[in-house]
């Protein structure tokens, strides 16, 4: 039942990826009017959602990775406290690689703002 | 992107060069210190550490850590390299430092100047590589068996080359994002909370002139060490 949805649902909205080439059928102003008829200004309106969603995935996904360096550097100083110095810095450099990726996302989003 | 108005601007020299004109701060300042240490060092042994709670005591504990993470990586390569290493890390450490004294900018926002650090690690590195091993180091780029060559050298190029990209984009990022996400705080509210952010920023900056240095060491020791 609920594969049925999914499946419903994203035929649904790929259709309407494709309903302003449907409906422009007889004249060409469908390409003005942007997706489903919303407007001049949707070239705008997507590049800042895309700058909004490009940060937020990115601090998502850097949040889970850094998680799970951070609890795998708890639990080896729990196994071996004598160990901590060593693991302590292995955990900070792990930390920064890891948020470099989120950086690179936070530039491309930057940049998509400079470009609204 | 953002733009965050400095003392450079005010003093008349074009945003443009102002990276370059805080650069130019960073230098006068490291020989400031570089200065200080030999002034404290003229009546010196050279045996016994200098006692007591000073800049001097401060720096000499710092690089001691600092050599002894070097040594942990490199082992027994490390005197060639360590100057050159912390070296670098004293330089980014100076000049994101100098961020965060309000109405001065870090050199490092700009990704020019973090470019032409990357890039002087790559070739580096590179130089070290053939002259430790001759062209034999040229031959790592083709990878272990030789009929997987002509896949494995654009592979390794590119990642390569990514290595230029990947060190400088983090260090601007994080110091522009850093430097924009303060600005827009203290705008919003000038006295209190800004104070964690400065914090932060405090953390940030040490923590990527940290990042670059192990990167490159890294580096420098996978072009020494390439006997699998």
């Amino acid at each position: 039942m609920k594969k049925l949805m999914v499946l419903l649902s994203g035929a649904f909205w790929t259709a309407a990826l494709f309903a302003a080439d449907v409906m422009a059928v007889g004249n060409d102003s469908g390409i003005d009017e942007g997706l489903i008829g919303l407007g001049e200004g949707i070239d705008k309106g997507m590049i800042a959602l895309s700058a909004g969603i490009a940060i937020g995935l990115a601090a998502f996904g850097g949040a889970l990775g850094q998680g799970r360096a951070a609890a795998a550097a708890m639990e080896g100083t729990a196994r071996n406290p004598e160990a901590n110095k060593r693991i302590f810095v292995l955990l900070i450099l792990a930390l920064a690689l890891i948020e470099s990726l989120v950086i690179y996302a936070l530039i491309v989003s930057f940049s998509l703002i400079g470009k609204v | 992107m953002i733009h965050n108005p400095s003392l450079f601007e005010l003093a008349g020299i074009p945003l443009p060069f102002a990276p370059l004109a805080a650069t130019g701060l960073v230098l006068i300042l490291a020989a400031l210190l570089a200065l200080l240490v030999r002034l404290a060092y003229r009546r010196h042994d050279g045996v016994l550490p200098r006692g007591g709670l000073s800049l001097i005591a401060a720096l000499e504990y710092l690089l001691e850590s600092l050599s002894g993470f070097i040594h942990s990586i490199l082992g027994k390569h490390t005197a060639d390299f360590e100057r050159f290493l912390i070296g670098i890390f004293f330089f980014i450490l100076l000049s994101n430092l100098l961020g965060l004294i309000p109405g001065l900018l870090a050199p490092t926002t700009d990704f020019a100047i973090n470019l032409a650090m990357a890039v002087t690690v790559f070739i580096y590195y590179h130089y070290v590589g053939i002259r430790h091993h001759g062209l034999h180091y040229l031959k790592v780029f083709l990878g272990p068996v030789w009929w997987l060559a002509f896949l494995m050298l654009p592979i390794e190029v590119v990642s390569h080359f990514a290595r230029i990209l990947s060190l400088s984009m983090r260090l601007t990022g994080n110091m522009t994002g850093e430097h924009a996400v303060m600005g827009m705080f203290a705008a919003m509210l000038p006295i209190g909370p800004t104070a964690i952010f400065l914090f932060l920023g405090l953390l940030t900056a040490v923590l990527q002139a940290f990042v670059f240095m192990t990167l490159s060491t890294i580096y420098i020791l996978l072009s020494i060490e390439i006997e699998h």
